[in-house]
Formats: C-alpha cells, structure tokens, sequence
C-alpha cells in the first residue's frame, strides 16, 4: 500500500541496485554452465510467478492457520501455566488447611483425653466415696444389727438367769428382785462378753 | 593418450546432462548480446513451477490445523522453513518474510532436485528438445536468485526506512519516500559518537553498501559452486571406469564395481546437498533480510 506511493525513480534505483548480483550475467556469452541473461530473467519472472500464485493461494492460507495454530499452542501453553500456578497454589492453600486441619484435631484429640482422664478421675473418684459411704453404711448397719442382736441375746439371757434363779430359789421373786437380777446378769454379761 | 580422450568424452557425457542446452532456435541477439529464451535449464525451471503451482495448492487446499495425508509434508516444509530459517534469522517478524522464504526455498529445492532426474535421456529418446538440466548449475540463475534477495532487502529496507523517517518527523510519506535511499544507506553505517561519526559516516555507509552486494554475490557463487560440484565428482568418478577400461577389462572388471558403488552413494550425497543448499540459500537470505531490514542499526 504504501510502496504504491513511493516514486518510480526510487523503484528503478531498487531494481538497478538488485541486479547488481546478476551483473556477471549481463556479460555472460553462453558457456557450459555460465548461461546468458535470458535464462537469469527466466529463473525471476518464474519466481516472481511462484511467489504470486503461491503467495496468494497457498502461503497466504497456510501461513494465516500456522500462525492462528502458534497462537493457539502458546494460548493453551500459557493457561496450562496458569493452571498449574493455580493447581500448585490451591495445593499449597489446601495443604495449609489441611496442616491447620491436623493441628486443630491433634489440638482436640489431645483436650478430648485429658478431658476424659479428668472425668474418669471423677467418675473413679465419685465411685470409690459412693462405694465408701455405702460400706460405712453397711457396717454401721452390721454393727446396730449386731448390737440389737447382743442386746436381745442379752436380755433373754439375762430372763432366763432370773427365771433360773427362780427355780434355783424355789420362790418367787418380787418384781424388785428380778429386775436387779436382770440388771445385774446383764451388766456380768456385758462386762464379759461384747458390748452390745 | 586415446585413454585420456575416451575419459574426456565420458566426463562431457556427464557433464552433458548437466549443462543447459539451448533449445534449436530460441537463441537472439539483443543489442550485441546472446539471449536465450528457452533451454534445456529453462524447461526446467518451468517444469518445476509446473509441478509446484498445482501440488502446493492442492496440499494447500487440504492443509488444516491438524493436516492429514500428504499435507503433512508440506506441513513439515512449511514449520521446518519457519522454525529453522525464518525465525532464528528474523524473530518475531518471521511471519512477514515466510510466503518470500518458502517459495525461494521450494523452488530452489526443485531446481536442485530435478538435475538429479535422468530427463535427458527421456527426451533424447523421444526427439524432443532436451529437458532436464539443473537450473541452479546455471551461473546466471544462481545470479537471478542471489538479485532476489537483494531486491528484497533493497525493496523493504525502503520501505522500512520510509516510514521511521515519517513516522519520526511526521513527514507525508511520499516525501520520506524520496529520502528512502539515503536514509537506508546512512541506517546501515553502524553509529560512531563525535567528529569521528561525522568523517567515517560516509566511507562506512558504502563499505556496508558494498558488504550487501557481496553478500549476495557470495550467494550466487556458493549455490553454483555447489551444485556443479556434486555433477564434477561423479563425472570423474565415472573416468575411472574408462580410464581402467582403456587398460584393461579385468582392471574394469575390479574397478567398476567399487565406481559404480560409490557413484550411487554421490548420487544420495547429491540428494542430500540439493536439500542442504535449498537450506543454505534460504537461511542465508533469511539472515541478510534481518541483518539490513530488521535490525536496530
């Protein structure tokens, strides 16, 4: 477009300095190998040929599609990367969560245990008072229950001294006389055998 | 003595196929000066554009992002001229250069390759005018390549030129346009501070001049020198055999053999140099563009 505006005299400067190369050809009288300038100007017309039909009808295409595929390929290069930064990102934030993830369960497992060493101590603790009162109790219980047994065993024992007495005696004693001797069998009886 | 002259004439044979002929009557003089408009090298180079045009654009029209079949080759011609020529010479401008960079490079790998097939004899056989001579063992095509690149670097060194100029001064472009020479030449001095800048400015401009022209001279003489080279070896290689001939057939008998052997292994050689000097011609076209247009001065 804009060599359309450049003048002709600069045009034929460029195609005088061109064929500066091919001067040797301008001179050239056959040869074996040498040539002429008629086969010079062949081998450019049927360039300039090639790079017309070719330039337009098979470069022009091909080189538009390579270069839509380069962009294409650098396209898919370049979010691949930013996947990967992305991936390797949100693997590194994931990682971190799953560290502070760890810690906080390490963190709970460890209160979670000491919690319930503190309530098995308790649980330990308030059952063995439980079982303890429950003895105590259960031996104060023995001991009354003994304790009346004795009383009983006392008492009757201490009747049938006096109705021993009695017939030993052969008489009858006054109501007087037999508590004191109850009274008395009882207190030899506790003064020997357990307290009642 | 009659040896050497029978060996002569197997070397010529050789070389026969090789050397353009020109076809009976197409030959004129134009003020003074032999033109041939049809020889053997032209048909060959018409025969080259006549197979290119219509198999690129038919690979072109099945070229896809993803091509199948036979536009895979192309596929390889086209990355392999983009990735190993365009784009270590030229950078990120290797898409502006690439239609020029593949079109030098697939007709200068068909002009190498079609000297390899025995056209000659094909059509010396049916009596037709000879086809089949390698184009690029012609001096003057080698020159006609060489002054391609020059026009391109010549022609967007201009242009490059014209619009920093105006973009720089805010000059229309037309009238940047008529500064374009100068201002190119002065863009290939490399920059020297103070007075000394000033006085080598000039001497340096033309000498950089002179360094564009022999670059591409050495173009031309590197293409032709290897392409005639390759048919030079097998020429002697095939002296041989009638050198022991002349002496005797049991020396033939040994000899011929080991020549014929290695004339096949010239032959894959020759292969592969027309491929390698396709490379050469084009990267090294490649490298000019970027070192006058493309580079920072």
């Amino acid at each position: 477009m804009l060599l359309r505006h450049m003048p002709s005299t600069f045009l034929r400067c460029a195609v005088a300095t061109a064929l500066l190369p091919v001067a040797p050809a301008l001179g050239a009288e056959g040869g074996p190998n040498v040539g002429d300038i008629g086969q010079a100007v062949a081998a450019i017309l049927i360039f300039l040929l090639l790079l017309a039909v070719l330039g337009r009808w098979a470069w022009k295409p091909i080189v538009h599609q390579l270069h839509s595929r380069e962009e294409s390929i650098a396209r898919a290069i370049n979010d691949a990367q930013r996947r990967d930064q992305e991936s390797q990102e949100l693997l590194k934030l994931y990682r971190n969560r799953l560290d502070r993830a760890e810690a906080e369960v390490a963190e709970i497992l460890a209160s979670g245990r000491k919690e319930a060493a503190v309530a098995r101590d308790q649980i330990l603790q308030a059952a063995s008072d439980e079982a303890r009162k429950s003895a105590s109790a259960a031996r104060q219980e023995i001991d009354q229950a003994r304790r009346d047994a004795l009383r009983d065993l006392y008492e009757t024992t201490a009747e049938l001294a006096a109705e021993m007495a009695e017939t030993v005696l052969r008489r009858n004693l006054s109501d007087d006389d037999r508590r004191r001797i109850v009274g008395e069998s009882l207190q030899e009886l506790r003064k020997r055998g357990p307290e009642a | 003595m009659v040896g050497m002259t029978v060996a002569s004439e197997t070397s010529n044979l050789i070389f026969d196929h090789v050397q353009d002929h020109p076809w009976p009557g197409c030959t004129v003089e134009v003020l003074g000066v032999k033109v041939t408009w049809m020889s053997s090298g032209i048909a060959s180079m018409l025969l080259v554009a006549a197979v290119l045009i219509p198999t690129l654009l038919l690979l072109a029209r099945r070229w896809r992002a993803t091509p199948r079949g036979g536009a895979n080759v192309l596929d390889v011609i086209v990355v392999f001229v983009r990735d190993m020529i365009a784009r270590p010479a030229l950078g990120d401008k290797a898409y502006r250069y690439l239609p020029l960079l593949l079109t030098m490079f697939v007709f200068v790998l068909g002009m190498n390759l079609v000297g390899i097939l025995p056209l000659g004899i094909v059509t010396e056989s049916l009596h037709v005018p000879p086809v089949g001579a390698t184009p690029t063992a012609i001096l003057t095509v080698c020159a006609a390549l060489a002054g391609v690149t020059l026009l391109a670097i010549v022609a967007m060194g201009f242009r490059k030129a014209t619009l920093h100029f105006a973009h720089k001064t805010g000059w229309p472009v037309w009238a940047a346009a008529l500064l374009a020479p100068l201002l190119w030449v002065k863009g290939l001095a490399p920059k020297v501070p103070g007075a000394a800048g000033v006085v080598l400015g000039v001497p340096l401009a033309l000498l950089e001049l002179v360094g564009v022209a022999a670059k591409c001279f050495s173009l031309m003489i590197r293409l032709f020198a290897n392409m005639i080279a390759g048919h030079a070896l097998l020429a002697v290689m095939m002296m041989l055999i009638v050198m022991s001939l002349q002496k005797a057939v049991v020396n033939a008998f040994y000899v011929g053999p080991f020549v014929i052997a290695a004339s096949v292994a010239v032959d894959l050689m020759e292969l592969m140099v027309a491929g390698l000097q396709a490379y050469i011609f084009t990267f090294l076209s490649a490298m000019f563009l970027g070192l006058y247009v493309e580079s920072e001065h």
